[in-house]
């Protein structure tokens, strides 16, 4: 028996889902260090480089299909209305308008968890669907979304987090405002208070930030017959697969869902768009292609954002620096459809803290609805928790990291189970030295114009990966070898590790490898592309399969040679016999197959039981803070991280520095701003929201702490996509700290905040 | 974004026909930077567009032998940064242009372009048909605020969003405008109209008015200018207050100067009084400066969320005393 | 429209026109282009395409255009060039960068006619030339990318900086290059990949 079935739960982007699947016995064991293996851990470029730099990716937006149609939305201008009247006669009658679809002639296709439809008559924020055109040409769409009139009722609208949170009156849906509030209790909350020396309490606040991924989210679908075809710029093909076919009503068989290249998703290309099923249900019934684009305006309204958060901390501690207990309140909207805006899984698990209350609320509010986002709740939490872990070293007049150190926890707070790997002290150690941390000194030491400000904060994460996650191995007839998985390359690398897993097993090169991924047709199942668990869950089934296919190929050079199975040698590429006389290549192998080719399946193992599962780092920052201007310039941050076996170092860095550029944005300048007035959103473009450019970066230096988790696979590989951004927004907010000796608990950090505080603490 | 016409104006009496037409609404394309963002956004509707471009004599940097510098309202930010002359001599405009947008839109923006910019406030720019598209309403007043004025602002509340104008202005530059057949040229801070006076336009160009020329007089050889912009991002963003100075110095000592100011005010912010007590102003005198800086800010009346301007905008001073010694 | 529900009103006042009267019965001349000539005397509709003249990756090529056709939407559609990408199409992050006569210039956000009988360079023209297959390789060896979207365009300013400046420093990099977003964030190594080809040039 080499796979079977298991039941198994696994944390993605912050929820906890359930899956029954096949998983393969772990035969293999771990490989060794990095150091012992040819191809694993190397610089090694990616195999789709050339394929993007020359422009000739062809990415789901540069898809065209022979007769597409173009759909476009009309989106409400109101934040809450009702619709009463629409009125298409002027857009139907503009030559090109095919088709329109509105509440009124649309079936009621449930919506966010049941608590809308696809074409809903009332609307609950700006940017809300109202009618779906599609027409010849885009030109023609846009002209017609002009030309549909729509009368609403205005109604009451809430945009506020805390005025939301309390508000009788205004309600985003007729059952409130708050959607399942959590507590979680350890310990006693009370003893832990009465046991400390110091107790300190404060607040801290982020902003609603948006993912802004460069490509726009689009779909291109067409019917092949019953079959329908979806093209889509989405994290998880099959994950759409199930949503669309469940949506429509159809079977998943009848879906196929493809994405080769996409521009980007940091997970608001999780979730199944209203744009792919308003196209997919005007192209059933036109019997033609549809297409449908997001413009950038629509990337900024209604595709996703990370919520934003109060978060209310009491912590008590001792002389010594232990931490007694740990209460958090915190609050983050949701926008106008339920999701979590929960962030205290850092509070619960960073460190050993023996009592912990923590109450949290997700806040609906006239606004788009929130979706992962790059460690969703972490990168808040960590903000809020590690800011007030420094004020903690303060109030004891001790070395941050060393506070830090005093609450290190070996075992996962929460489970009470040891992790298969924690090197969260070598990271510590290593992150320090390549900033210069002997140098920190307590804040405020310096009174200069501009002052120079050193900072640090951990990081913790899931990102184990497990199953069920499959890969194919084919070999044909004239040694070409292919692996298929159901998978996607965000821009990640997947393709180019998939690559170099099999070029390992097999010791041939990467080139010979032909990598199909993101097709649910063509490729067995793999999970989403989020929650950090793409490498952890498909190279170990690559490996499996690779080493499947070796064994195989073993197997029948010993029939040609006529020998002993376990007398055959296999080496790069060849396999010989015991006395070296034969040798035969795999493409000689596979010339013998009888077969047409040879497909080989691989899985992911299941993971250890009674073990937790995580990633761990630290970032340091060194800022310049110049109080004149209230500027603030990171000069450096320094990375390091346990997360398992490094695949590709060059694509690897390459994805931790875009993890703290993106929580360097975060910390500085990212803020979705919403007039209050009139519920509309301020910042729809690129300019208003402002991500970091070139000239905003810093030094980075990335030091991996980890060599390989032993336990969690065959390949030892733990995830790092959102590891990358969780503490970078802390580090900068403690070094801004340690520079001017004030702390600004809001982000972004910007300027006049920088300013008034300075001011005010004067 | 859509118009009905694509015109090439063979002369500038043309062009500035074509555009005075009282019947439909026309508009010039020089850079194009400002225009499209405005037809994207439907924030203009445009019957036709003139394509100012083709009247190719627009397109000059020209050093006098009088020691004056005239230049082309065509002439494209970039020219501006890579123009030796202007980088030697005139600090202040080299700085300047080289923090407006980005590099592409620097390849293509014009000089005029940039003296004649609309506002960028969020409610202009956005869905909300306010006090300058026509509206009855300024927004920001009690809306999101951060970025507009804290001088001379009401009945709207914009900032003039140019870098080139305040620097422009501490040179003591003068503009050229095409008007009813002829040309006639006034000082840059002239050009400037704030919403008090009227709201629905930032220059005093009416329709069929083109910009064709800046004329900088010749400067002391001494001159001393730097151009400071604080902002949040450092590509394309605008400044939350920007200062620009020409200042003689003798010894530390400034004997002549312009301080000019860009994102307090709906038109570039000077203080004729300002300008005058800067002469005298030891460099060394610490205590001289931080009230100097002080008296520029008494006059500030913030919105809710602008105060920190006021902070910003006195300590922009001292920031730029300290570094142009 | 949103209408006002706040405090803080101010009245409209009634616009007083300032100086300044305009000129009546503006004639439009024509530009010595003869097509366009004829097409304006008509008045052109805007269902009415005009034929455009431009040398596209060094070969000449006319198509027929509306005039408020942006390059981009020119070169995506009509010459199905999709290497150049629509990613904010209002000039604010670099994805549909082009070279127009030598210059890095936002495709998206400049009307098409602007670029009657000039040069035009896409990412799709750059793979013949030396320049262009060095900056290629050096993106590739560099990694200087990650989901690729923004890529044709980092390498179109990466080409146009190369093709004006020889040997960078980093801060001219950093300048050239900033008008170019990287939302996955792989700028350290877009900057080394100019370094690299700058090297190799």
């Amino acid at each position: 028996m080499t796979r079977k079935l298991i039941k198994s739960v696994i944390n993605i982007e912050n929820k906890e889902h359930e899956f029954i699947g096949e998983v393969s016995l772990l035969e293999q064991e771990t490989w060794g260090k990095n150091d012992t293996l040819k191809i694993i851990g190397k610089e090694i470029s990616r195999i789709d480089a050339v394929d993007k730099i020359s422009g000739t990716a062809s990415y789901t937006s540069d898809i065209n299909l022979p007769g597409q149609l173009y759909g476009k939305f009309l989106r409400s201008p109101y934040p809450s209305a009702k619709i009463l009247k629409i009125d298409l006669s002027k857009a139907n009658a503009l030559k090109g308008v095919k088709h329109i679809l509105t509440y009124e002639n649309t079936a009621k296709y449930k919506w966010y968890y049941e608590t809308s439809f696809l074409l809903d008559p009332i609307v609950r924020y700006e940017g809300d669907e109202v009618a779906f055109v599609a027409a010849e040409s885009e030109e023609i769409a846009e002209e017609a979304l002009k030309l549909i009139s729509i009368e609403y009722a205005k109604l009451p609208f809430v945009v506020d987090t805390e005025k939301a949170s309390t508000e009788k009156n205004i309600k985003v849906h007729n059952w409130g405002n708050i959607v399942e509030p959590s507590e979680y209790k350890r310990g006693n909350i009370e003893t832990g208070f009465a046991d400390a020396d110091f107790t300190i309490e404060d607040e801290f606040r982020t902003s609603v930030v948006l993912h802004n991924p460069t490509e726009p989210h689009c779909s291109v679908v067409n019917w092949d017959n019953d079959e329908l075809v979806i093209y889509d710029s989405t994290q998880a093909v099959y994950q759409i697969r199930e949503l669309a076919a469940n949506a429509l009503g159809i079977e998943q068989e009848k879906v196929r869902v493809i994405k080769k290249y996409m521009g980007g998703g940091f997970g608001s290309k999780l979730d199944l768009g209203k744009y792919t099923i308003a196209a997919a249900i005007v192209s059933r019934e036109l019997k033609k292609p549809v297409k449908v684009v997001m413009d950038r305006k629509e990337q900024n309204l209604c595709v996703g954002n990370r919520p934003d958060s109060i978060q209310k901390f009491k912590v008590g501690i001792k002389k010594e620096g232990l931490l007694t207990a740990l209460q958090l309140n915190s609050m983050g909207t949701v926008g106008a459809f339920p999701e979590g805006a929960g962030l205290s899984w850092p509070a619960k698990t960073m460190y050993k803290c023996p009592n912990l209350l923590v109450n949290e609320k997700s806040i609906l509010t006239n606004a788009g609805a929130a979706r992962a986002f790059r460690a969703p709740g972490h990168v808040q939490g960590i903000f809020g928790l590690e800011s007030l872990m420094d004020e903690c070293a303060a109030k004891l007049n001790m070395n941050p990291l060393e506070f830090r150190l005093k609450n290190y926890t070996e075992v996962d707070p929460v489970s009470n189970q040891p992790y298969t790997s924690k090197k969260l002290k070598e990271a510590y150690k290593k992150a320090a030295d390549l900033i210069g941390w002997e140098d920190w000194k307590a804040a405020g030491s310096s009174k200069s114009v501009n002052r120079i400000g050193l900072g640090m904060a951990s990081q913790i994460w899931w990102g184990g990966g497990g199953p069920p996650a499959h890969a194919n191995i084919k070999l044909d007839k004239k040694g070409n070898i292919t692996i298929y998985s159901g998978t996607q390359d965000l821009g990640t690398g997947t393709y180019t590790f998939i690559a170099m897993v099999a070029s390992e097993v097999l010791q041939i090169p990467i080139e010979r490898f032909n990598v199909v991924i993101g097709d649910t047709k063509l490729c067995p199942y793999a999970p989403v592309s989020g929650g950090s668990m793409t490498a952890p869950s498909v190279s170990p089934a690559v490996r499996d399969a690779a080493e499947r296919l070796k064994e195989k190929l073993m197997d029948t050079a010993a029939i040609l040679f006529d020998e002993e199975k376990n007398s055959i040698k296999y080496s790069n590429g060849f396999c010989v016999n015991s006395d070296g006389s034969k040798k035969v290549s795999l493409s000689e192998i596979a010339g013998h197959l009888n077969e047409q080719d040879l497909l080989i399946k691989g899985s992911r193992n299941e993971n250890p039981k009674g073990y937790a599962i995580n990633t761990f780092g630290a970032q340091f920052a060194k800022v310049e803070v110049d109080t004149l201007t209230g500027k603030v310039t990171v000069l450096k941050i320094s990375a390091s991280y346990d997360i398992g076996r490094v695949l590709n170092k060059l694509t690897l860095d390459n994805q931790i520095r875009g993890g703290i550029i993106m929580g360097l944005g975060y910390a500085l300048m990212e803020e979705r701003i919403i007039d209050e007035n009139f519920g509309k959103v301020l910042t729809t473009n690129l300019h208003t929201y402002k991500i970091p450019t070139m000239m905003d970066i810093p030094e980075i230096v990335i030091e991996i702490a980890s060599d390989y988790d032993p336990m969690i696979s065959n390949t030892g590989v733990k995830g790092v996509g959102e590891p990358a951004i969780i503490p970078t927004a802390a580090a900068i907010a403690n070094a801004v700290n340690n520079a001017l000796g004030v702390r600004i608990k809001s982000l972004p950090i910007t300027p006049d905040k920088v300013l008034i505080a300075l001011y005010v603490s004067k | 974004m859509k118009f009905k016409s694509y015109v090439y104006p063979l002369s500038l009496s043309a062009a500035s026909a074509f555009l005075a037409n009282k019947n439909e609404l026309n508009f010039l394309n020089a850079g194009g930077t400002d225009l499209l963002g405005l037809l994207k956004e439907d924030i203009i509707k445009a019957d036709n567009i003139l394509n100012l471009k083709y009247l190719k004599d627009l397109k000059y940097i020209n050093q006098e032998p009088s020691g004056e510098l005239n230049i082309g309202a065509l002439t494209s930010i970039s020219e501006i940064i890579n123009n030796v002359f202007i980088k030697k001599n005139y600090n202040v405009l080299h700085q300047a242009a080289s923090q407006i947008a980005s590099p592409q839109l620097r390849n293509i923006g014009t000089v005029g372009g940039n003296l004649c910019q609309r506002p960028r406030c969020n409610y202009f720019r956005g869905d909300f048909n306010c006090l300058r598209k026509g509206g009855d309403t300024c927004f920001a007043f009690d809306g999101f605020n951060k970025y507009h004025c804290i001088m001379n602002g009401g009945p709207c509340f914009i900032v003039n969003p140019s870098d080139l104008a305040p620097a422009l202005i501490s040179l003591g530059a003068f503009v050229s405008v095409f008007s009813n057949g002829r040309e006639k040229e006034i000082p840059l801070q002239d050009f400037y109209i704030l919403p008090s006076a009227n709201y629905l336009k930032e220059t005093i160009l009416e329709k069929g008015d083109i910009v064709t020329k800046i004329r900088i007089p010749a400067q002391p050889r001494d001159l001393k200018s730097n151009y400071i912009k604080i902002k949040e991002r450092e590509t394309w963003d605008f400044a939350l207050v920007s200062l620009a100075a020409s200042l003689v110095l003798d010894g530390k000592k400034i004997t002549k100067g312009s301080l000019v100011f860009g994102g307090v005010a709906p038109a570039p912010y000077f203080s004729v009084k300002g300008n005058k007590d800067l002469i005298g102003l030891d460099l060394k005198n610490n205590k001289a400066i931080e009230s100097f800086a002080e008296a520029f800010v008494k006059d500030a009346n913030p919105l809710s969320m602008n105060g920190y301007k006021a902070i910003m905008m006195k300590n922009i001073i001292i920031k730029l005393f300290s570094e142009i010694i | 429209m949103p209408e006002n529900n706040s405090t803080g009103k101010f009245s409209r006042r009634k616009f007083v026109k300032g100086f300044g009267a305009t000129v009546a019965g503006a004639v439009v001349l024509n530009p010595s282009i003869p097509k366009i000539t004829k097409s304006l005397q008509k008045k052109i509709k805007i269902s009415e395409k005009i034929k455009l003249n431009f040398n596209l990756n060094g070969k000449n090529v006319s198509t027929d255009i509306y005039p408020y056709n942006t390059l981009l939407e020119v070169l995506r559609k009509n010459m199905r060039l999709t290497g150049t990408k629509k990613t904010c199409n209002n000039g604010e992050c670099g994805g549909c960068t082009v070279i127009i006569n030598k210059q890095a210039i936002y495709s998206c956000h400049i009307l098409a006619m602007d670029i009657e009988g000039k040069d035009v360079l896409t990412i799709e023209g750059i793979g013949d030339m030396h320049a262009g297959e060095v900056i290629r390789k050096a993106f590739k060896d560099m990694d200087g990318l990650q989901c690729g979207f923004c890529t044709p365009g980092q390498v179109m300013s990466a080409y146009a900086l190369l093709l004006n400046n020889k040997k960078p420093s980093l801060d001219e990099i950093k300048t050239a290059m900033s008008g170019n977003l990287c939302r996955c964030g792989a700028y350290h190594n877009i900057s080394a990949s100019v370094i690299e080809a700058s090297n190799k040039l």
